[in-house]
């Protein structure tokens, strides 16, 4: 592949100076993370303490301990506002370290989970089951009705995972990561195309029910879904925070990493298979969230100023969580009743923080590399 | 279920003499079914076809529709013509005039306020109906025969329209959703009802000459102006004193009904929540509108009755949390619920509610057909009387006790 040795042979100094010069990040790390692990802290006391009702801080606080198991404040505070904050925050890390591993991974700035096709795998699981579970109510009942939001949420889990079997399949086949990208893409596009046909023949409360999915929201999930949530994100970042040394090297372009003893090829599989494990599960269950995967990723380097993933990965995950809940935060408008879509607010809020700090990072030109 | 012994029951108390002559009326006319309208109605029926020897100054329609409930329309009478107003025919819409010219007499200059008026000759003798809302007023007023396609025929409940579906020449002509302008102009029917939508089919069947008239009864503030558009299909139809008897029955049985309640002092109005969550988000229905309406004439108080909206509205979970918990009833729960267990399986948060704790919870799936199709989304929009007689009996179920449920089920535990 043409394009890939000349993106090998393209001098990349800056990751060579952090990842092997480690004092100054170092030193910038040791300033960063409390900061960042304080930001967490602060906003998931918010996602507590914050929302349409209006609760005292004092009657959070009794929820919380126990003193009030009964009563509207326990059911807002208690089945509400922490399964949003946990799954926030959760989410939030889980598309932000995917999207750093496939940034690395394509050496691609552009990179995040949807270009495999992820989301749109868990797109159509979700519309097949909402919007094609269909003309029947016993079919209905059957396909959705019956399994309730979980029914969705394992809808779109396997469709992502029967998209990143197909990409993990062409991972194995192909040796180019550009041709993965593009197979990714394309996979993308065809399911898009297929998720367009099902709504074109949908009918009207399935396809607000869609796209009420589409939207986006933390605000859907129940313990009894953070109970398969929690676990299987927690694996997925368990995972990503075991594969940093492997991304590094990748850094260094996928010969420079063979020459260094790292099977490219085994690298690449786990890399794929955790972020899709991670974008998948999240967008399943809480609706195909864009912007966190391409956006954390550049934020944690501005802050940083370091391409190493020792650091990278751990800041993609609080500032990941730490993003995704205060917009979620946001999206709920002082004295409305209603909220924003999550969709709108990450990338409406987002996108202009993030175009700011990469054209004010001073090495704007290499970012993402 | 049987429907036609429910508004008999529905008043049976209280009812001043001249009430009970409308209803006694009505309830001969044994509603579908008779083709003749005796019960000392207007002295004349307007021309069933078309007229022939067309004379200048002769009224060709005797019994005129008045309208008094419904604001979205409006008919007025012009001896060989009449003149029908959709001030809103979809939301955003601009008004649209019709001109209907009595078959034989001819068209009027289209001058003035009527320049760019859309010309349909009445009566109408053959109908296309998109919306499930326009099917039982067009087999009260006996003019089921005229009915010769539906948008879909998925969801239709009223037994008289699914016969003709078999029948040779009946028309699915929005099967997906939008309108199939092909098979439209195939049976070039003499006139097509909207639903209340726009759709650039309409511009296309208008220009190929088939009329189109715009059906918004959704857009009516209350649930009697919704069942006056029965009076807008009477006019292409001719049936005007049909509709005037049958109107004047619906609306009488349901001011009877809602005096039954008004003396319930607001605190012990039952406070009603309406919808059900989805992704996060809560269906609740507007403070103004047609639901927020039944319930307050059903003697009850809905919990966003402040609310200036008159539709649905999206509520975070959270904040109808904060307003329904503690709330009496709830109603207008996900029509795919038949027990509280579905409600449970949907969304274990529901349990917060105290409706749902009490067993309060009901849905209006009572009368469905074989594909989920409920029929209080069909009969119910022509019959608030007895929506009303229903929530009534919800709402305080010391009232109405002989009145059967006709649309409503509260959800067993499952």
């Amino acid at each position: 592949m043409l394009t890939e040795e000349r993106v090998a042979a393209h001098p990349e100094p800056a990751p060579r100076a952090s990842v092997d010069g480690q004092a100054p990040a170092r030193g910038r790390a040791a300033l960063v993370f409390p900061l960042l692990s304080l930001l967490l802290v602060v906003v998931f006391v918010l996602g507590i303490a914050v929302g349409s009702v209006p609760i005292p801080v004092v009657d959070v606080v009794k929820v919380l301990t126990g003193h009030e198991p009964h009563g509207v404040y326990h059911a807002i505070v208690f089945d509400i506002r922490l399964p949003r904050s946990i799954t926030g925050v959760l989410v939030g890390a889980a598309l932000g370290v995917a999207g750093l591993q496939l940034q690395t991974l394509f050496r691609n700035p552009l990179a995040d989970p949807f270009v495999l096709g992820v989301s749109a795998g868990a797109s159509l699981g979700v519309a097949l089951v909402v919007l094609a579970g269909a003309s029947s109510e016993a079919t209905f009942l059957a396909g959705l009705g019956g399994l309730g939001d979980v029914g969705i949420a394992g809808a779109g889990t396997l469709g992502a995972a029967a998209v990143m079997v197909a990409v993990l399949f062409a991972a194995r086949r192909v040796r180019s990561t550009i041709t993965i990208l593009v197979v990714g893409l394309m996979v993308s596009y065809l399911v898009a195309s297929l998720v367009t046909v099902l709504i074109a023949s949908a009918d009207g409360p399935r396809i607000q029910q869609f796209l009420a999915w589409e939207a986006g929201s933390f605000r859907a999930i129940t313990w009894s879904q953070l109970h398969v949530l929690v676990p299987v994100l927690f694996v997925g970042l368990l995972a990503a925070a075991a594969g940093v040394k492997q991304l590094n090297a990748l850094l260094l372009g996928e010969r420079y990493a063979a020459t260094m003893g790292v099977d490219v090829r085994r690298t690449r599989f786990v890399t794929i298979g955790t972020a899709a494990l991670l974008a998948g599960v999240a967008t399943a269950f809480c609706g195909p969230i864009g912007f966190l995967g391409i956006a954390i990723p550049h934020l944690a380097r501005a802050a940083l100023g370091s391409s190493d993933h020792r650091l990278l990965v751990p800041a993609s995950m609080l500032l990941g969580g730490t993003v995704a809940l205060a917009a979620d935060i946001i999206a709920q408008l002082p004295g409305a009743d209603f909220v924003l879509p999550l969709n709108a607010v990450t990338a409406l809020l987002g996108a202009p923080i993030v175009i700011w700090v990469v054209l004010s990072s001073r090495n704007a030109g290499t970012l993402g590399a | 279920m049987s429907s036609s012994a429910s508004p008999r029951r529905v008043p049976r108390r209280k009812l001043p003499p001249r009430v009970w002559a409308v209803v006694l009326a009505v309830a001969a006319l044994g509603l579908p079914a008779v083709s003749t309208v005796s019960a000392g109605a207007a002295p004349a029926a307007n021309p069933t076809g078309c007229v022939h020897g067309y004379r200048a100054g002769v009224d060709y329609f005797p019994a005129k529709a008045t309208v008094t409930d419904a604001q979205n329309f409006t008919i007025s009478y012009h001896r060989s013509y009449k003149v029908l107003t959709v001030k809103v025919p979809f939301p955003g819409g601009a008004p649209q005039t019709y001109v209907l010219v009595q078959c034989g007499t001819p068209a009027p200059r289209l001058t003035g306020d009527l320049a760019g008026a859309e010309v349909v000759t009445v009566p109408v003798r053959s109908v296309f109906a998109e919306s499930t809302t326009e099917l039982v007023p067009i087999v009260e007023l006996g003019e089921t025969n005229a009915l010769r396609g539906v948008g879909s025929e998925q969801y239709v409940n009223a037994k008289p329209v699914r016969a003709l579906f078999n029948k040779p020449g009946f028309v699915e002509f929005a099967k997906s959703g939008d309108v199939d302008v092909e098979r439209v102009l195939g049976a070039k029917p003499d006139v097509l009802l909207t639903a209340g939508t726009d759709s650039p089919a309409y511009a296309k069947l208008r220009e190929a000459g088939v009329p189109v008239v715009a059906v918004a009864e959704y857009l009516e503030a209350t649930p009697l102006g919704q069942a006056e558009w029965l009076k807008l299909m009477a006019a292409l139809l001719n049936q005007e004193q049909r509709s005037e008897t049958i109107h004047a029955g619906v609306a009488a049985r349901y001011r009877q009904l809602a005096a039954l309640t008004p003396s319930t002092p607001t605190g012990q109005r039952p406070k009603v929540m309406t919808g059900f969550e989805d992704s996060g988000t809560f269906y609740e229905k507007g403070g103004q509108s047609i639901t927020a309406r039944l319930i307050s004439d059903a003697g009850a108080t809905s919990v966003w009755a402040d609310n200036p909206d008159s539709g649905p509205i999206m509520i975070d979970l959270e904040a109808e949390l904060g307003r329904a918990a503690r709330a009496d009833v709830w109603i207008d729960g996900s029509q795919f619920w038949n027990s509280l267990a579905d409600a449970v399986k949907d969304d274990p948060r529901y349990q917060s509610f105290r409706p749902f704790q009490l067993r309060q919870l009901w849905v209006p799936n009572r009368v469905k057909n074989a594909n989920g199709g409920l029929d209080f989304f069909e009969r119910g929009v022509a019959r608030p009387d007895l929506v009303l007689a229903d929530l009534i009996k919800v709402f305080h179920p010391d009232r109405l006790r002989d009145h059967q449920l006709v649309f409503y089920v509260r959800l067993p535990r499952g």
